[in-house]
C-alpha cells in the first residue's frame, strides 16, 4: 500500500497553534508507522514525541494540519535555524 | 467489561437492598468468576463498613488473580519478540573532552554549554523536589491510609534520561533555549499514587483537592483510560514559589503493574524501533492494557488544562 501520511503541528506551553515548537509526521504503510520530527539539522528524523504522548506524557499536544500546512512550518524552520547560522 | 457494584460512587451509606448485591463478578475478559455475597441482616454502621471493605477487597482480588494468571503469558510474548528482535546492547551515554554528551551513537547530543546548563538545571530541580515538593507530596500521602506512593524511588528523573529528553526536544524544537525545554519537561520530578481499584476515582478525586489544598497548582490532568496503549491518569502541577513543575500518576495496582510491564516495549520504540518490530510492540502494550479492569466511573472523569501562557 501506498504511504500514509498524517502531519502534526507540536504545541507545548510556549507556543501556540498559530505559532507551533515543531512539526510532527506519522508514516503509516503495510508493516507498521514511524514518527518522524523535522529538526534543527534541517532533516526529517525519528521521534519519540506522539509516542510518549500515547503513554501519558503532557508536554506537548499534537494538532493534525494539512501537508501545507506542516511544509509552512518546515520553511519557519529552516529560516529560524539558516537566521542562527 | 463491567462489574455490578455495590457502590458506584464509593459512598458509604448505600442501601442494604441493592439489587447488584450479590452477582458474579466478571474478570477482565469479561468471564464471571467470582461471587460476592451479600449479608441481609447487615443492618449496623460497623457491619455495614465490614461489608464494604469485605465486598472491595474481594473485587479486588478477583481482578488481581486474573491478572496474576495472565501474567505468564504476557511474559512469554515479551521474551518471543526479545527472540525474534534481538536488541543489541545500548552503548552508554558518554561526555567527551571538550564536555559535550553523546548518546545513542551520536544520534542525541548536547554541546558542551548545553550540557551544562542541563547539569545545573537538574541541580536545581532535585534542589526544590528534596526542600519544596517532597515534603508536600509525603504530607498529602500521609492524609489517607487506603493508598499510597509507589515507584518513590524514581521520583527524580535520571541525569542521562533528563539529558535524552532535552537533547531531542533542542532538536525537534528549534530555537529553545535549554532553560525552556527543561521548564517544559514536567517529569523531571515525579510521583505516583495507587489505589485500591474500587475506590480509585474517589481517592483520585480527594488527593487532587489535596494537592490544591496544599498550594500546588494543577496545570493539566489527563485520562488515559480509554487509551488501548496507556491506562491511568496523568497531571502536572507547579510549586508556586519556584514554578517548577512537577508530575503526579494516578494507578490502580494493576494498571500500574501494566505500565511497568510495558516498559521496556515503550522503551524500545521511543528509542529507535523499526517499523515491523513497532507494530509487534504497540500489539504488545495493547493486549496488556486489554487486561487492565476500569475502575468504576473513570471513564467519565474529566481532563483539565489550566490556560498559562497565552497558547
Amino acid at each position: 500500500m501506498a504511504e500514509e501520511i498524517t502531519y502534526y503541528a507540536i504545541v507545548d506551553d510556549y507556543s501556540s497553534r498559530a505559532e507551533p515548537a515543531g512539526v510532527l509526521r506519522r508514516i503509516k504503510h503495510d508493516d507498521g508507522e514511524r514518527d518522524e520530527t523535522f529538526g534543527s539539522d534541517l532533516k526529517w528524523a525519528h521521534s519519540s514525541l506522539l509516542y510518549s504522548y500515547e503513554r501519558g506524557d503532557l508536554e506537548n499536544k499534537f494538532v493534525p494540519i494539512s501537508e501545507e500546512e506542516a511544509q509552512g512550518i518546515v520553511e519557519r524552520i529552516r529560516h529560524l535555524v539558516g537566521g542562527e547560522e | 467489561m463491567g462489574i455490578d457494584r455495590l457502590y458506584e460512587d464509593d459512598a458509604p451509606d448505600v442501601a442494604h437492598d441493592s439489587p447488584t448485591a450479590e452477582g458474579d463478578v466478571p474478570t477482565a475478559e469479561g468471564e464471571a468468576s467470582a461471587t460476592v455475597e451479600h449479608d441481609d441482616c447487615a443492618d449496623s454502621d460497623a457491619e455495614r463498613t465490614a461489608f464494604n471493605l469485605k465486598y472491595r477487597a474481594d473485587v479486588e482480588a478477583v481482578y488481581q488473580a486474573a491478572w496474576d494468571e495472565a501474567l505468564p503469558t504476557f511474559e512469554a510474548a515479551r521474551e518471543e519478540h526479545r527472540r525474534r528482535f534481538p536488541q543489541p546492547e545500548r552503548s552508554r551515554p558518554t561526555v567527551e573532552d571538550d564536555g559535550s554528551w553523546h548518546c545513542d551513537g551520536g544520534r542525541l547530543k548536547l554541546s558542551s554549554a548545553r550540557n551544562a546548563d542541563v547539569d545545573r538545571g537538574g541541580e536545581r530541580i532535585r534542589e526544590i523536589g528534596k526542600n519544596s515538593i517532597i515534603p508536600g507530596m509525603r504530607s498529602i500521602e500521609a492524609e489517607d491510609t487506603t493508598r499510597h506512593l509507589v515507584g518513590f524511588e524514581h521520583r527524580f528523573k535520571e541525569d542521562d534520561r533528563l539529558k535524552e529528553k532535552v537533547a531531542e526536544r533542542l532538536r525537534s524544537k528549534p530555537g529553545r533555549t535549554t532553560a525552556e525545554i527543561l521548564d517544559g519537561i514536567p517529569d523531571a520530578i515525579r510521583f505516583t499514587f495507587q489505589y485500591p481499584h474500587e475506590s480509585y476515582i474517589v481517592g483520585v478525586r480527594r488527593d487532587i483537592e489535596r494537592l490544591e489544598a496544599h498550594g500546588f497548582i494543577q496545570v493539566e490532568r489527563r485520562n488515559t483510560w480509554t487509551s488501548d496503549q496507556y491506562k491511568g491518569i496523568n497531571s502536572r502541577w507547579r510549586e508556586p514559589e519556584s514554578d517548577q513543575q512537577f508530575e503526579v500518576q494516578f494507578h490502580t495496582r494493576i494498571s500500574y503493574e501494566a505500565k511497568e510491564l510495558t516498559h521496556k516495549a515503550y522503551e524500545r520504540i521511543r528509542s529507535s524501533a523499526e517499523d515491523p518490530e513497532r507494530a509487534e510492540l504497540k500489539e504488545f502494550q495493547r493486549s496488556v492494557c486489554a487486561m487492565v479492569p476500569l475502575p468504576p466511573g473513570v471513564a467519565e472523569y474529566e481532563d483539565f488544562l489550566r490556560k498559562e501562557r497565552d497558547g
